[in-house]
């Protein structure tokens, strides 16, 4: 909640709390998985096979996840993952092996759906105040003088 | 005539990416409205919109299914019978007209509305009572504000939206989709137990953040230290400086330290004396008040209750509440804080009276701020 200024009248409906996903409870953030294969083309061939195999292995380890099989005639094989965050991952599977196309579905399933950004030059931010404090040059032994 | 065909409707043309599963499982277009189009009654017919008829099916039972796994919801229950209670939960009001208007003769579904009011209720019930427990001395006021933060409609909407439970709950406006979450306490209370909605309360909005130093708002914190030092029987609290650098500078900086006798109560920096005090006594207020309950001695009225509310001889067995507990679980209650001080609230203007001004309300002989501080030694 950003700090209001002072004497800001506290309204009682737009007070709200910030998510702490993981804190106690794990909502894992992916929602929904949609494979998409033609039944036809060969290219679809390792992830008709995968889907045979271990489509309901998939279901059963994963009941967070809706899991949706759908045909797509003529075109090229994909998997759509579905997030909480409102977004959606779309992977191409044309011409990857079985164990390849296993990899992505666990990337799916692993991720968050955010957005990706660079990792460089972010500073990390922390939520909560730290613990031992900040330091401050005025609580050491002898404070700068001007 | 119009005539209702599967193939007149651009159904293809709705974006592919969201009603992917949602597609209904009933016949399309409903048969009853098909049945009931002679010419004579086709005036009344209403306008048929995909939107709105897609809008009252039932959600597909493997989105229902993912969202009850997604938040732990009944565990021992079967999945068929989860499904039909989150479904009762999904049933907003305002969808019943709507279902009115396209299956005139199927019996109305149950709405959500009356298992919300129970379940506002319950997480009102365990909100308050976790805040009171957990921060003893938290002023009524900002307790009540607490409880709205953890589980006013705002917070709903987001947990619900957390959920996941969004593309169920289409086009709702942001009152309506609280009402899903709510229904969702009712139902572990009415389906598993009391202890169970408990928990779930404890684990999906108790363990969200709430900033409770943001609802503490002093209008004159020293005058509220000194009165709150005197209610709790401690000593006058005297400011102290420090440390302090470039007193005659254009970037001055001073610490003061609040002290009743030997026991420090906060501490605060500024760029003047006064001002440093003002934050040292805001702290101090801030640190009394927003003492916590260790949560494992934080004890909860509601864990006297029985553990499920079924009543098989009627409202005779109110009497299971006065049972005694079994020996090693009774309840002890926790000790309760003291209450806030009050002042200035006996008329709402706001003002004080002229005796409490707060720039005199610190120190033992104080004319000035400057003056009432009283230098470390």
């Amino acid at each position: 909640m950003q700090r209001l200024p002072r004497g800001t009248p506290i309204l009682r409906g737009q007070l709200h709390s910030k998510p702490s996903n993981g804190h106690v409870a794990f909502i894992p953030q992916i929602r929904k998985l949609v494979f998409e294969f033609c039944e036809a083309w060969p290219t679809s061939a390792p992830l008709r096979e995968v889907l045979g195999l271990h489509a309901e292995t998939l279901a059963r380890e994963n009941p967070h996840v809706e899991i949706v099989v759908k045909k797509r005639m003529y075109r090229e094989p994909i998997v759509r993952g579905f997030y909480l965050n409102d977004r959606t991952k779309v992977i191409g599977l044309k011409k990857l092996t079985k164990s390849e196309v296993m990899d992505k579905i666990q990337l799916l399933l692993d991720s968050s759906g955010a957005k990706i950004k660079s990792l460089k030059g972010q500073p990390v931010q922390s939520t909560t105040p730290s613990t031992r404090g900040i330091w401050s040059g005025m609580h050491v032994e002898e404070p700068f003088k001007i | 005539m119009r005539r209702f065909h599967p193939n007149s409707f651009p159904l293809r043309s709705l974006p592919s990416t969201k009603r992917i599963s949602a597609l209904p499982n009933a016949p399309f277009p409903p048969t009853q409205l098909i049945e009931r189009m002679t010419p004579a009654q086709t005036p009344q017919l209403p306008q048929f919109s995909p939107e709105e008829w897609g809008s009252i099916q039932d959600p597909s039972p493997s989105a229902l299914h993912a969202l009850a796994a997604r938040i732990s919801f009944l565990s021992t229950h079967s999945p068929a019978a989860k499904a039909e209670l989150l479904t009762h939960a999904l049933t907003h009001p305002s969808s019943l007209s709507v279902y009115v208007k396209y299956y005139p003769r199927a019996p109305l579904p149950t709405s959500n509305k009356a298992l919300a009011a129970v379940g506002n209720s319950l997480l009102g019930l365990f909100a308050a009572e976790w805040v009171h427990a957990s921060y003893p001395h938290l002023p009524t006021r900002a307790i009540k504000a607490a409880v709205s933060a953890y589980v006013g409609p705002r917070t709903l909407a987001d947990v619900a939206k957390e959920w996941g439970a969004l593309p169920l709950l289409d086009g709702l406006v942001v009152q309506c989709i609280g009402l899903l979450p709510r229904s969702v306490i009712a139902l572990l209370a009415r389906h598993s137990s009391l202890a169970d909605a408990r928990n779930f309360t404890h684990t999906h909005f108790l363990s969200r953040i709430v900033d409770l130093e943001h609802l503490l708002n002093f209008r004159a914190p020293k005058v509220v230290l000194v009165e709150t030092a005197a209610k709790f029987g401690m000593e006058r609290p005297i400011s102290r400086l420090i440390a302090e650098t470039g007193r005659y500078s254009n970037v001055p900086i001073f610490i003061v330290g609040i002290y009743s006798g030997s026991e420090k109560l906060g501490e605060g920096f500024g760029n003047s004396l006064r001002m440093a005090e003002y934050r040292a006594a805001e702290d101090s207020l801030n640190r009394l008040y927003l003492t916590r309950q260790p949560s494992h001695l934080v004890r909860l009225p509601t864990s006297a209750f029985p553990s499920s509310f079924s009543y098989p001889h009627g409202l005779g067995s109110f009497s299971s509440l006065t049972r005694p507990p079994a020996p090693g679980e009774e309840y002890v209650a926790q000790e309760l804080g003291e209450a806030e001080v009050l002042f200035a609230s006996s008329d709402r203007s706001g003002k004080q009276a002229p005796a409490a001004d707060p720039s005199a309300s610190l120190g033992a002989s104080v004319v000035g701020v400057g003056d009432g501080i009283q230098h470390a030694s």
